[in-house]
């Protein structure tokens, strides 16, 4: 029973640097324009090989404007399948500054679900 | 006999030729400016080659420093001709020089009583995991409190290897020149000896890493270097060593004296502060938060005295009489002064109710459409006219789509409104105004500089030296101080 509890705690606290199901998650990363597009794209496990690469909409930057420049943390959900590193958050629900912290596991990026969806 | 003399011979030459089992490794450079032809801390790598160029037949030396600066570069391979110089001071060398000495130590290849000695000198963040971070190659500095926010190396990981080398009684020694080194301390154990260049919660923007590499001498122990760097080294900081004495002195010393040695400052572009997070914290607190300054600072003050009380040495040929060897006026006076400076601040700031900065501001943006808006902390906190300007560079481009030209356009129209809100806030909430004026009054406030905390940080060290030198005395005189591991490593 004690073993089951734990299982299901280090379950709660997964976080990785990889995305495998659609869901909503806690995205940590930082947004950058990309000046050829010239749209912001929020990019995760910046400067790493998988570097993940998510463009903002026109819509979502007038939401996320007061974040730029900073690291965050931002809730979204993903809703369909990430190939190539590169993707759309479906809806961004909320923003937050995220202190960097390198010598933490999550550090500056990578992701944690918090509830698992259905791809479209 | 001929035999003998031959054997004898065969072993002294043998002798001669053998591989030092002493090591040391100098580690950093990185976190500086790309394109730059050196490093700020060339002098440092320098001034530790005149030791190891002397003593090459005592140690093995590696230098993994530096990454991508022209004029360093040049500079390593000169002074490090009859060493090991590995380039790129990155994550996988320096996890490559952990591996390497675990192999030694595990291999016996080190023996009881060798010596490894690790010099790092680098830019390093605030507390993170145990210790701290310090900056690799090719990763500027974009923040002088975290670190840039790629390439950090955690000093973490040296923590197996110094148990290690207790286990093994082979002496090791850390000496972290970096910012906020002080958290390295916890590395220190009963064989591994650490110095370092600040305390945890400050800045080390001083010569200490350059003058302690130019005090190496063969002969010396790493404790009366450190004495002697310390007291010669200019600038902010509160160097700091892993010995016992040292623990006591800090322990008692450090806390008090923190707030006094914060400041702000600028550096390549870069805020360096401390004070502004500390007078801003502490505005926010209640009465209970005034009494704690009031009674740390009263404490600070019965410490000072009671440093110049127990050094004080018996004078007078017949009628003798107890006088202060060491006078600390000057730092009382220098403190009261600079703590009356925080308090007005705080009692300024603490005068401001900031309490609609989560509110909501919906902004009207022509024929019946309303945007939801922002906070008011998030329309204070954006550069509106950044993005503005931004807006008409990207709507110059005329290969746009329409309906992107138009998104953008209205994107631009939403951006403007919101300064034009901030403004009406500035106005309507003129406690925001006053907050950020008092805030950005620090910038150029002597009062809260760099030049008036290392004012403050070098009369400190008079404290410091007696206080050490009297905890020194009074182990030696109790025969505790045989266990050292920072007197045990003669160089």
């Amino acid at each position: 029973m004690k073993y089951f509890f734990l299982f299901l705690v280090s379950l709660n606290a997964y976080s990785a640097t990889k995305v495998s199901d659609c869901g909503l998650y806690d995205v940590y990363g930082e947004f950058k324009k990309n000046e050829s597009t010239k749209y912001y794209e929020l990019l995760v496990n910046k400067g790493s090989v998988s570097q993940y690469t998510f463009q903002i909409s026109d819509e979502q930057e007038r939401v996320i404007v007061p974040y730029i420049g900073h690291s965050v943390k931002v809730r979204a959900s993903i809703l369909k399948k990430v190939p190539e590193y590169k993707g759309e958050l479906a809806k961004i629900e909320k923003v937050d500054f995220s202190v960097p912290d390198p010598a933490n596991m999550r550090g500056t990026g990578g992701f944690t679900l918090v509830k698992k969806g259905k791809c479209k | 006999m001929k035999k003998i003399i031959i054997c004898t011979l065969m072993a002294t030459s043998l002798t001669a030729i053998a591989a030092p089992t002493n090591y040391m490794t100098y580690i950093g450079g990185g976190g500086e400016p790309t394109g730059a032809a050196t490093t700020q801390f060339d002098l440092g790598v320098s001034n530790f080659s005149n030791f190891v160029n002397d003593e090459k037949k005592n140690y093995n030396v590696t230098v993994n420093f530096n990454g991508g600066h022209r004029d360093t570069e040049i500079m390593l391979k000169e002074k490090f001709k009859d060493h090991k110089v590995v380039e790129n001071f990155n994550q996988a060398n320096f996890d490559k020089m952990i591996a390497d000495y675990t192999d030694k130590l595990e291999k016996n290849q080190i023996p009881e009583n060798g010596k490894i000695l690790l010099f790092i000198n680098s830019h390093g963040g605030e507390t993170a995991g145990a210790t701290h971070n310090i900056s690799a190659a090719n990763s500027a500095m974009t923040n002088y409190n975290t670190g840039s926010k790629d390439g950090m190396i955690s000093l973490d990981s040296l923590a197996k290897l110094t148990e290690l080398a207790e286990k093994k009684k082979v002496k090791m020694a850390i000496i972290d020149a970096s910012c906020h080194s002080g958290n390295s301390l916890k590395l220190a154990n009963s064989k591994t000896c650490v110095i370092s260049s600040s305390g945890p919660k400050h800045y080390g923007f001083s010569n200490f890493g350059e003058i302690f590499a130019s005090h190496m001498m063969r002969g010396r122990n790493l404790e009366e270097i450190f004495l002697i760097t310390r007291e010669a080294t200019a600038g902010n900081g509160f160097p700091e060593i892993s010995t016992p004495e040292g623990i006591q002195v800090q322990d008692e010393l450090y806390p008090l004296l923190t707030p006094f040695m914060y400041f702000h400052d600028e550096y390549r572009g870069a805020i360096l502060d401390k004070i502004d997070t500390y007078l801003k914290e502490n505005a926010k607190g209640s009465a209970i938060n005034a009494c704690e300054r009031q009674n740390e600072f009263v404490k600070l003050n019965e410490v000072l005295k009671l440093i110049e009380d127990i050094t004080a040495v018996e004078k007078g040929l017949f009628k003798k009489s107890m006088e202060r060897s060491i006078n600390l006026d000057l730092l009382r006076e220098k403190i009261k002064a600079y703590r009356d400076v925080q308090e007005d601040y705080i009692k300024k700031l603490s005068e401001i109710t900031m309490g609609n900065l989560q509110k909501m501001e919906p902004l009207d943006l022509g024929n019946g459409v309303r945007s939801p808006g922002y906070t008011h902390e998030q329309l204070l906190g954006t550069d509106w006219n950044y993005f503005i300007n931004e807006k008409n560079r990207d709507l110059q481009d005329r290969s746009l789509p329409e309906s992107r030209r138009k998104s953008l356009e209205e994107t631009k129209v939403l951006y403007t409104k919101a300064l034009e809100k901030k403004a009406q806030m500035l106005r309507d909430y003129p406690e925001y105004d006053r907050f950020q004026g008092i805030i950005n009054s620090l910038k150029t406030d002597a009062a809260v500089s760099n030049a008036n905390a290392s004012s403050i940080a070098k009369e400190a060290q008079i404290a410091y030296a007696a206080y050490y030198k009297n905890r020194q005395d009074k182990l030696k005189a109790a025969n505790k101080s045989a266990t050292n591991a920072c007197k045990d490593f003669v160089l």
